[in-house]
This record gives C-alpha cells, sequence and structure tokens, in this order.
C-alpha cells in the first residue's frame, strides 16, 4: 500500500513541482525560500491525505493548503535567514532578464499586502478561479474574498503604477 | 476585468519558469516524510504505552472500589445516637437486678433471636410466653433489661434480636445490607419502646 501510495504521489508531484512552486512563490510574496518550505509543508500534509483526494483532486486539496498555511506563517513575525552555498539564479539572457525583471517587480508589489488579500489575488488571477472558489479556498464568504480581491488589487494598481512612473 | 487586471493575471502566468522537481527536492521530501513517519510512531507507541499504563493502574483502583461498596454502606447505618453501653444507668429500669424475669427468658448468650412485632412495639415475646407455662408474659409490664455475656447492657424491651430480614429502619440506600451480628446499637435505633410505657 505504502508502494501504490508513493507511486502516486511522486508523480503528482513530479509532474506539478513547477507550478505549485511559483503558486507557493506567489503566495510568500516572492520569498523563495518560504515557498519552498510552504510547498514541502503542503505536500507533507497531501501525502498524509494522498489516499483519500488521489482519485478526486490532489490539486485543489493542496491549493487550499497552502493558501491556509501561507496566511498562517505570515503572521509569524521573524524568518530567519539561512545560509545557502548557491546563489541567486541570474539570467541567461536578454528575455530571461525580462522575465526576471517583471517577476522581481510583482513579487515586490505582491509583498506589501497583508497574506490574505494576497491569497485572494493569486487565486482570482493566477489560478484564475471564481469569487465563490476563492472564497471556498480561503474559508471565508464570497463577500469577504470580494472584498479581500478588490482591496488587493487597488492597493497592487498603486503599487505596480508607482514603480512605472519614470522618476523626475 | 479591466486592462490592469488582465495585465496582473498575464503577469502572474508569464513569471512562472520551470523548475523539475529534482533531487535534491526530492531527497529532502523524503527526508521530511521519514521524519513524519517516525513522528507518528513515536506519538502511537507513546499512546500505547500510556494506554497500557492507565489500563493497569485504572483496573486495580476500578477493583478495589468496587470491593469497597458495600463496606461504606454498614457504617452509614451503623449511626447510633449513643451507646446503650456507654451510659447504663441512664434508664433506671434497665438495672438487670431489677427483673429477675429478664434473665429467664434471655438465652445465656443473651441473643434472643425472633421477630419484631409490627410497628415496632414489642409486645408479647413468643419466647417468654413458653418459658412461664403460658402466662402472662412480664415483658410487656414495662422494659425490662439484660446483660449479654461480653457484659454489655442492653434494653430489654427491645430485645436483641437478630433481624433475618431488612427491617424498614434501615435507610433504603443500602437494602442490601444484613446485620449478621448482634449490633449493640439497636436499642437505640428503635426509640419508639422507650417512650411507650
Amino acid at each position: 500500500m505504502r508502494q501504490s501510495r508513493a507511486d502516486g504521489f511522486d508523480e503528482f508531484v513530479e509532474a506539478r513541482w513547477s507550478a505549485l512552486f511559483h503558486l507557493a512563490r506567489l503566495l510568500t510574496g516572492g520569498d523563495r525560500h518560504r515557498a519552498e518550505d510552504l510547498l514541502q509543508e503542503g505536500l507533507l500534509k497531501l501525502w498524509s491525505a494522498w489516499p483519500r483526494v488521489a482519485d478526486e483532486a490532489p490539486e485543489a486539496y493542496l491549493r487550499q493548503i497552502l493558501v491556509r498555511a501561507a496566511a498562517r506563517s505570515a503572521r509569524r513575525r521573524w524568518w530567519g535567514e539561512r545560509p545557502t552555498g548557491e546563489l541567486p539564479e541570474t539570467a541567461g539572457s536578454q528575455d530571461l532578464a525580462a522575465v526576471v525583471e517583471e517577476r522581481t517587480r510583482l513579487e515586490s508589489a505582491l509583498a506589501l499586502l497583508p497574506a490574505r488579500q494576497r491569497a485572494a489575488v493569486v487565486l482570482r488571477y493566477y489560478q484564475d478561479l471564481p469569487e465563490a472558489q476563492v472564497a471556498k479556498v480561503m474559508g471565508c464568504p464570497v463577500g469577504t474574498a470580494r472584498s479581500l480581491t478588490a482591496r488587493g488589487v487597488a492597493r497592487l494598481r498603486e503599487a505596480l503604477t508607482e514603480v512605472d512612473e519614470p522618476v523626475r | 476585468m479591466d486592462e490592469f487586471e488582465q495585465e496582473l493575471a498575464r503577469m502572474m502566468r508569464d513569471t512562472q519558469v520551470h523548475i523539475p522537481f529534482g533531487p535534491e527536492h526530492h531527497a529532502r521530501l523524503q527526508s521530511l516524510l521519514r521524519a513524519r513517519r517516525r513522528t507518528r510512531a513515536a506519538l502511537m507507541a507513546g499512546g500505547s504505552l500510556l494506554l497500557i499504563a492507565g489500563v493497569c493502574v485504572g483496573l486495580p483502583v476500578a477493583f478495589s472500589q468496587g470491593h469497597h461498596s458495600t463496606g461504606p454502606a454498614s457504617t452509614s447505618t451503623s449511626t447510633p445516637t449513643s451507646d446503650p453501653t456507654a451510659d447504663p444507668t441512664s434508664n433506671p429500669t434497665s438495672d438487670p437486678t431489677s427483673d429477675p424475669t429478664a434473665g429467664a427468658t434471655a438465652d445465656p448468650t443473651g441473643i434472643r433471636t425472633g421477630t419484631l412485632p409490627p410497628g415496632g412495639t414489642p409486645g408479647a415475646p413468643a419466647g417468654t410466653s413458653g418459658a412461664h407455662g403460658g402466662s402472662a408474659p412480664t415483658g410487656t409490664t414495662g422494659p425490662t433489661s439484660s446483660t449479654t455475656s461480653d457484659g454489655n447492657h442492653v434494653q430489654g424491651t427491645a430485645p436483641t434480636y437478630v433481624p433475618t430480614t431488612s427491617p424498614s429502619w434501615i435507610p433504603a440506600a443500602d437494602p442490601t445490607h444484613v446485620p449478621t451480628t448482634t449490633p449493640t446499637w439497636i436499642p437505640t435505633a428503635t426509640p419508639t419502646p422507650l417512650r411507650t410505657p
């Protein structure tokens, strides 16, 4: 049983790792290490529930875990620095540099948002979920999800517009 | 969805770079899974130990409580207001020498076997009528007394009978209590005979 569980689980993780990592990164406001921790924690919980959710919607289950864990972890005061031997990823080409720059802008703006607003915006615009589904994932009423999304978008609009404006 | 929202959605999707699930991710996930399994196994073992310890402690306690459940009930019924042996001279008629027939009607051990008449008034004990050849029992004229073999003074109007059934004066909380020995506190437990001359 454990072998069959591991087989299906490993396949799922390998297939969806990249998208899930990007989701975790957006949810944490661009913090790569926190995103990886968040994803590993979510995968651990998914592994425990894998026999129940494997045939249904494991990604939706994991998305809910990630959103709630991100909101929870954002309440912690301090995230310790971790020494690493790897340098931050660098741009290898002009296109990649543009992508990195845009991502940095986006993540900097997302980092300004409170965790719940950030989660609502990410679920609504990256995961393309309807408002009812956003509310369900976040465990709040639809009106609250709509309000969080609207306030998050307004703040992002302000932040990204300020960045775009040329310095006079 | 306005232009900014569309741009925001595009930015979120386009900035995704493909990051393969590498061996370092796999190794870290596996180590976390192993740690979780170990934690769960330790929790299960600890829970089992706690369960066994609880059973080992709880069963003897439960048995001992079940064993003592009849004990306190007997003590609850034996709450005499006064010990008859404490003040044998409180009733002047309780002098053993005042009524010589009392000694004749009582058995050598001072214990009479019989049933108390309904109402609790000791009228004519059956044992006394036979002893005097069908004459009127002397015990009915007034309270008599007797002395037990161990020297305890027992008032005679309430003879030291041994109830074979549960008498009405035993509290209902202990219906199963049947005294097997002659309690010395019986006379005070039946105060009505003392008031009736």
